[in-house]
């Protein structure tokens, strides 16, 4: 894998030098190249995942079948896995890597150890991928159509979900890194409050090693020898359960990056403080408790648990609104802070003196804004009455465009225009571009999550290569189903045109020989710093461990009893082996 | 002189496709039909009419420009 | 002063305060006021997010019409 750093030009080597010392680049040199080279990962699956997006979007409103029908599973797959696996945490990874290197003062401990974790997760995510991609090719018997929710009975070929164990051990030895450079830290400063930007990656992953367990289990456990041949077919309510056990988690996994560059780096940008570092400690806090004990909400409409199983993730649920809407007012009033410091009045005066020219800021705006809008429709889909609505419409796949498509994605292009100048020491090819840039992401989001919004409202069902039924007519609230497909269409071209500009922006940065200026890598403290807070907030064994007995007391009775229902191994469960000629049939 | 730089305006611009978006649902709700195209049309114009505006207002402090 | 620092500087006397380099504002310190916690009241956020709150209630009440007079029964139990 080759780093963009590595080929830089005599104009940027010479200006290194005159780099401020206290810069990430001087400082740690070869975290700068770790981070570069998962970035390098995070984009390439971007540009193919946006691809097989913009693919979909003309595909299902019938504007342009470029592919055949049977095909549009594949790309769906890689579509969901390339973009909510492969983008997101490599990407993320990369900003843990910084953050936690940056709060702590100190590199990871062993250079070796952090190398064997990206090239763990480099090698599953090329497993699952190629996996993927052999979908493609008939004369490959091998494919993975099984979309980003892999649980039986669709199966894949077996290198899919080696594929993916491996990926996350390697996001587990991830983990263990950042917690060795913590306790590293934690040696010398014995009495210190844990930096705030490395408390959220070590929260973060305590979460993330207990969401991990369930698609651990349903992988290793059932869909591996499965596939292989050697067990017979597991219950897929089981392994429905187990994968939203690790597939509501996830989100968070996405979305607290995106909140870390909100609470720590989007204050500075807008040339203000955070206004309050214990509020950020309880958010994550509270994720990291909350995350896990609602996956059964994906699951309202799946026979065989029980109503007041899902009652209890719907209660667990409606308190995960609580960090977010925490969020919502500490990032904003953090942003306002910066707002009346450059001078802005009024009650909403103040938005005008906002630093809207600066990408990096408008796209965490624009992002923060669409969570906004999200967390209705997310709202919408957390209550048990209202999403018997909406299940497996459009409108689901419309909401989370908003949170992990808006929210985490565009925020993260944003984070990236002011963090590849850091690890590069490369000025931004244009911020113009990337300007508009941003701004385009978040209008053809807008058309395209609406129209997907009111599509699902009307029926039309998602994971759909044809959603077009002579039989059905959709009523819609406002306007015809031909426009709101034309405005669907019409947006994920806008979303792809800015996905290749962002892309092209990127890598012209990652070969700019003019040198970045003004990288100092500290950021300005809390308003309201740690000392006003309780020191248990920083206890991470005592949440832990909340946060396991929560899993527990959430999951225990449903598995027991889904388990005690069907067994491990019902009779006459048929695999539906992912290969495109039963595909084929049905459609014809 | 332009009252809005390009930045400015394309930032206003951007604001305003949600609102011409959601117009109709929300005039539904209250027992207008607006279609769809016709809304966004609106949009342009408004849109248009910013950027008249934009060209041919006055600063309001002149040491601005 | 480096050379970077003082094309920065260069820089700023020609475009203003408002010069960004990498995505990140160039602001010079002396012109910005520094706002502590207590001079600070966030009004501007409250405002914002009792906007929000509206939307959200408004959406709410919608909701009534979406669910119990746009569709037939959806009871699954």
């Amino acid at each position: 894998m080759s780093t963009p750093g590595e080929t830089a030009g005599e104009t940027v080597e010479s200006a290194r030098e005159m780099l401020p010392d206290n810069s990430f680049l001087i400082q740690y040199p070869h975290v700068s190249r770790v981070v570069r080279s998962l970035f390098l990962t995070a984009f390439v699956a971007f540009g193919i995942g946006a691809f097989m997006g913009v693919l979909q979007a003309l595909h299902r409103t019938g504007i342009a079948r470029i592919v055949e029908s049977a095909d549009y599973y594949t790309f769906l797959t890689l579509h969901g896995v390339l973009l909510a696996i492969v983008f997101t945490i490599f990407f993320l990874a990369g900003v843990f890597t910084w953050a936690n290197t940056r709060s702590l003062d100190r590199p990871p401990v062993s250079k070796r150890f952090t190398w064997f974790w990206v090239v763990t997760m480099s090698a599953g995510t090329a497993m699952a991928g190629i996996a993927m991609l052999a979908g493609l090719l008939p004369s490959i018997d091998i494919s993975a159509d099984v979309l980003f929710t892999f649980y039986a009975p669709l199966q894949a070929h077996p290198i899919f979900y080696i594929g993916l164990a491996v990926f996350v051990i390697g996001t587990w030895l991830a983990g263990i890194d950042w917690f060795r450079q913590f306790l590293a830290w934690r040696r010398e400063h014995p009495d210190e409050r844990i930096p705030l930007q490395s408390f959220m990656v070590l929260t973060t992953m305590i979460m993330w090693f207990i969401a991990t367990l369930g698609v651990a289990v349903e992988v290793v456990v059932f869909l591996i020898p499965w596939s292989l041949g050697i067990m017979p077919a597991p219950n897929p309510l089981l392994t429905r359960t187990l994968f939203w056990f690790f597939g509501h988690p996830i989100v968070y996994f996405w979305l607290m990056p995106a909140y870390l560059l909100w609470y720590t780096v989007l204050p500075k940008i807008a040339g203000g403080r955070l206004f309050s570092d214990p509020l950020a400690r309880v958010v994550f806090v509270l994720f990291l408790l909350l995350s896990t004990p609602v996956g059964i909400h994906h699951q309202y409409l799946d026979p065989g648990i029980a109503e007041g199983f899902k009652f209890i993730a719907m209660t667990n649920t409606m308190f995960l609104l609580l960090p977010s809407l925490l969020t919502a007012f500490t990032v904003v009033a953090s942003i306002e802070h910066g707002a009346r410091q450059r001078g802005g009045t009024g009650y909403f005066g103040w938005l005008k003196a906002l630093p809207w020219r600066d990408p990096a800021f408008t796209g965490m705006a624009l992002a923060g804004l669409m969570f906004a809008a999200g967390g209705f429709s997310g709202m919408v889909n957390a209550g048990m009455n209202i999403n018997y609505l909406v299940h497996n419409t459009l409108w689901v796949p419309g909401h989370f465009h908003l949170t992990v498509g808006t929210a985490v994605a565009l925020s993260f292009m944003a984070g990236a225009y002011w963090l590849v100048p850091r690890i590069t020491g490369r000025k931004l090819y244009s911020r113009p571009i990337g300007l508009f840039q941003v701004v385009l992401w978040f209008v053809g989001m807008v058309f395209m999550s609406a129209a997907m919004h009111r599509g699902g409202l009307a029926g039309i069902p998602r994971r759909t290569a044809e959603p077009q039924y002579p039989q059905v007519a959709f009523e819609t609230v406002a306007g015809s189903v031909g426009s709101l497909r034309l405005q669907l269409a019409f947006g994920g071209v806008l979303l792809f045109v800015s996905a290749l500009l962002f892309l092209m922006n990127v890598g012209l940065t990652a070969m700019n020989n003019k040198p970045a200026r003004g990288l100092d890598s500290a950021l300005p403290p809390a308003l309201s710093g740690p000392e006003q807070s309780p020191t248990v907030l920083d206890n991470l064994k005592l949440w832990a461990l909340i946060a396991v007995v929560l899993v527990i007391l959430a999951y225990s009775l449903p598995l027991y009893s889904i388990v005690q229902g069907a067994g491990l191994y019902p009779a006459g469960q048929e695999a539906s082996p992912a290969v495109i000629a039963p595909l084929l049939e049905v459609i014809a | 002189m332009s009252r809005l730089s390009p930045a400015s305006l394309l930032i206003v611009g951007a604001f305003m496709v949600p609102l011409f978006i959601e117009l109709p649902v929300v005039l539904s709700f209250v027992g207008v039909n607006l279609p769809m195209e016709v809304s966004l049309g609106m949009g342009v114009v408004a849109f248009a009419m910013v950027l008249v505006w934009s060209e041919v207002s006055e600063k309001p402090e002149a040491a601005d420009a | 002063m480096t050379a970077t620092e003082a094309e920065a500087e260069a820089d700023s006397a020609v475009v203003g305060d408002d010069v960004y380099t990498d995505g990140t504002l160039v602001r010079d310190p002396d012109i910005e006021e520094s706002l502590s916690q207590d001079e600070y009241d966030p009004k501007g956020t409250l405002a914002l997010l009792l906007v929000y709150f509206l939307i959200l209630a408004l959406m709410w009440t919608y909701m009534y019409f979406v669910e119990f007079l746009g569709n037939g029964a959806t009871v699954v139990g």
